[in-house]
């Protein structure tokens, strides 16, 4: 009898503690890429900009993704940008004007589209690839793990991230982005989680400009298939414009 | 047993307790897996887009300027509106077709009365001026594979990264380098490409338009039977039947790689009297651009090759328009073509950088340097020469004879129509005519949000002449832009320019145009 109900004891102490085991800043990083960043996908989106004086302007594009890192955008509204596209292909950047015909080579470091994201943070979702990181203690959330990110590439956007992943199924619910020397540049917060084919990730990321305390810009995912597998002709220079 | 029971029960217990607290595995990637297939999208998707763009230009215009400023309208005013077409079939097919009509009305026209006064001159038709429609590509491709497709029609292909000039684009309608968005015409073409990852070849064969309607091309590669205006065989001589029996086209072959985060190309073209008078010229080229520090992109763009299409004077045969005739009649040629099967190797390369400040702006820096421009002694004998200009058309006019008599398209820059599909009329047309160049491009978008500004600076090295063109834009809605802008010639110092008589000339200071300023709506659909 004694030794029975030592064995349930044990059994009930060793098993939660290996149902609740933390996840590793590995594992939490790579779940980070497989929802924000499927391997394969392409998604309608909405992205509106709030600017100082209250208005707002709202571009509506198509995104494709094929592999880790090769990233299409198409502009379909408004009309001022219909036919402008971007197109990554690992750490190179280039826009398509169709006003010009032409694409032009462009470094990470702009805006995108002059909101509040820059084209890294669209554009470049790999976190795993472009940064280290840790688990940290953060005693003021209890029911979030918290990782801080440190750029181990020249092409990260970011020199440091920390990140606010919920405990419950490691969805990002927060974001915090830095400079080397501890400035906050930006602030994002995920929400409206749900259902994408199959995928649950947030519907919603709104991106706040830390430097400028009124702006903040939204990206919406109205739509989001993963189950495409776009043809790799589609990631070339010369395809742009077609 | 009660054991093993207790033991089972902890096992089934604790994950359907866990899962009120956390997933199991909480870091595995919430991903069923699909259970249908995605919902098929339309046979074909349409875009169309387009604007409708009004643009009233002021002008100033010297008319002590070397060359006349008789058909420089005052105060114009273009309306142009433009339809993009694009159908879409499933990847397998794309057709785009990008068109403009436009409207335009010049006036105030003003002339040298003799004395060089001004005087102002009734207004009169100019070809510039006229309303026309310019179709800036229409073509379609199809893609027999992910890695083979062709297009067919007329299309734009920019392939060297330079943004004022490419000297490797030989194929299309040249661009005004102060505001490279306004020339959106491509060239008649069928493109074979195959593209991969990290390379494509190109092949491409490009038709002259001899004739067109309307912006319709009603001639290609030969003149129509009925065209009078040539009379040459590909050797340059004279053909007896007074027609030009020629082929106009353009080869062309590009292989593009993307090494080291660089952009390669290399690229061969044979020109048969396309857009310079060049026959049978083969030529080959390269260009090169990468970003440095996430910033700095820098890129490079040359193309070399023999002879010059430039036509060139002899000194001998300028002095007067007596001794230009008198040259002509005895046979020796007072221009034209005396280099263009020269064997000397000449080059045309563009280099430069665009710094990305990382607010929306960017700086941009480009020299060239045109292998088959003039030095000074040559641009002095053209100065010479386009000071008896008003005076050799009108001998021309009286003297068919001595169109005959000279080879080449000497005279062509007297009366330039060496394109008939030049595109959209451009606020200013780049022709280099001397070696060293330099652009400058300032680019700030979404200042405040809804405003842009964009200046450029265009500058001949030689005698520091130029033009600077700023332009600011408000993004007044989304649908709407409006533009103020300019264009200015920089006049240069005189003394580094070409002396004819005891005037002086720089290469722009002959323009006749000092200043202008546009206002221009652009409504988007």
């Amino acid at each position: 009898m004694l030794r029975s109900l030592m064995v349930t004891l044990a059994t009930s102490l060793i098993l939660p503690s290996l149902a609740f085991a933390d996840p590793t800043a590995d594992e939490l990083l790579k779940k980070y890429d497989s929802v924000m960043g499927p391997e394969n996908f392409q998604a309608t989106i909405d992205m509106t900009a709030h600017r100082d004086d209250g208005t707002m302007r709202t571009y509506k594009m198509a995104m494709l993704k094929k592999g880790t890192d090769k990233f299409r955008v198409a502009f379909a509204e408004p009309a001022a940008v219909r036919g402008q596209e971007m197109l990554r292909q690992g750490d190179n950047l280039w826009v398509y004007m169709p006003n010009l015909k032409r694409a032009v080579r462009l470094a990470n470091r702009d805006s995108f589209q002059g909101g509040d994201f820059n084209n890294a943070d669209v554009l470049r979702v790999n976190y795993q690839a472009d940064y280290t990181a840790k688990v940290v203690a953060d005693p003021t959330r209890t029911d979030a793990w918290q990782l801080e990110l440190h750029a181990k590439t020249k092409d990260a956007a970011y020199d440091m991230i920390k990140l606010w992943m919920r405990k419950s199924d490691s969805l990002p619910v927060k974001g915090e982005y830095y400079t080397a020397s501890g400035k906050m540049l930006r602030m994002a917060e995920f929400s409206d989680f749900k259902a994408y084919s199959g995928l649950t990730r947030p519907g919603k990321i709104q991106m706040k400009n830390m430097l400028a305390t009124q702006r903040f810009s939204t990206m919406v995912w109205l739509e989001m298939d993963t189950r495409v597998n776009p043809p790799s002709g589609k990631f070339v220079l010369d395809d742009l414009g077609k | 047993m009660r054991l093993l029971l207790a033991s089972l029960a902890c096992l089934i217990a604790l994950p359907a307790w866990a899962e009120d607290v956390a997933p199991a595995d909480p870091v595995t990637p919430d991903m069923a897996m699909p259970t249908e297939e995605a919902a098929p999208e339309p046979l074909v998707k349409v875009r169309v887009n387009g604007f409708l763009d009004t643009r009233t230009t002021g002008a100033y215009a010297s008319v002590a300027h070397l060359l006349p400023a008789d058909d420089v309208a005052h105060l114009a005013n273009l309306t142009e509106g433009n339809v993009q077409l694009k159908l879409d079939w499933r990847d397998k097919a794309t057709a785009i077709a990008d068109a403009s009509f436009l409207y335009q009305k010049g006036g105030l026209y003003y002339g040298n009365d003799g004395t060089g006064d001004r005087l102002r001159l009734a207004d009169h038709d100019v070809a510039a001026y006229r309303p026309s429609a310019v179709l800036s590509e229409f073509y379609g491709t199809y893609n027999f594979h992910e890695h083979f497709n062709v297009t067919l029609g007329k299309k734009r292909i920019v392939w060297g990264p330079g943004l004022a000039i490419n000297p490797t684009d030989l194929l299309n309608p040249a661009k005004d380098p102060t505001d490279p968005t306004m020339q959106r015409a491509g060239s008649w073409l069928v493109r074979a490409e195959a593209p991969f990852d990290l390379f494509t070849l190109s092949l491409v064969a490009a038709g002259k338009v001899t004739r067109q309607f309307g912006g319709i091309p009603g001639g290609l590669v030969y003149y129509p039977d009925a065209h009078p205006a040539t009379q040459y065989d590909k050797y340059g001589n004279v053909q007896s039947d007074g027609y030009d029996n020629r082929p106009h086209y353009a080869l062309a072959a590009r292989a593009y790689a993307l090494w080291q985060e660089t952009d390669l190309n290399l690229y061969w073209f044979q020109t048969q009297q396309y857009n310079d008078a060049f026959n049978y010229k083969n030529r080959v080229g390269l260009s090169a651009s990468h970003v440095f520090f996430n910033a700095l992109e820098l890129h490079l763009e040359a193309i070399g090759f023999q002879g010059s299409s430039k036509a060139y004077f002899d000194l001998d045969c300028i002095g007067s328009v007596g001794a230009f005739q008198g040259c002509a009649m005895t046979g020796k040629t007072p221009g034209g073509y005396t280099q263009i099967d020269d064997d000397g190797v000449r080059v045309k390369a563009l280099a430069g950088g665009r710094w990305q400040f990382g607010d929306n702006a960017s700086f941009t820096f480009e020299y060239l340097y045109n292998g088959e421009g003039y030095n000074q002694s040559q641009f002095n004998n053209f100065a010479q020469v386009m000071s008896m200009r008003p005076q050799l058309l009108s001998l021309m006019d009286t003297a068919a004879s001595l169109h005959q008599t000279i080879p080449g398209n000497a005279l062509s820059f007297l009366n330039p129509t060496a394109n008939t599909d030049s595109g959209a009329p451009q606020k200013f047309t780049f022709e280099p005519m001397r070696r060293h160049y330099a652009f400058f491009t300032y680019l700030h978008t979404m200042i405040a949000d809804d405003w842009n500004i964009n200046t450029v600076v265009l500058l001949g090295l030689e005698d520091l002449s130029g033009q600077i063109a700023p332009q600011v834009t408000w993004l007044t809605q989304e649908w709407l832009n409006l533009t103020l802008g300019g264009l200015y010639t920089i006049p240069g110092i005189k003394s580094l320019g070409a002396q004819v008589g005891d005037a002086r000339y720089t290469e722009n200071g002959m323009q006749p145009t000092a200043w202008r300023v546009f206002f221009s709506a652009r409504v988007f659909y």
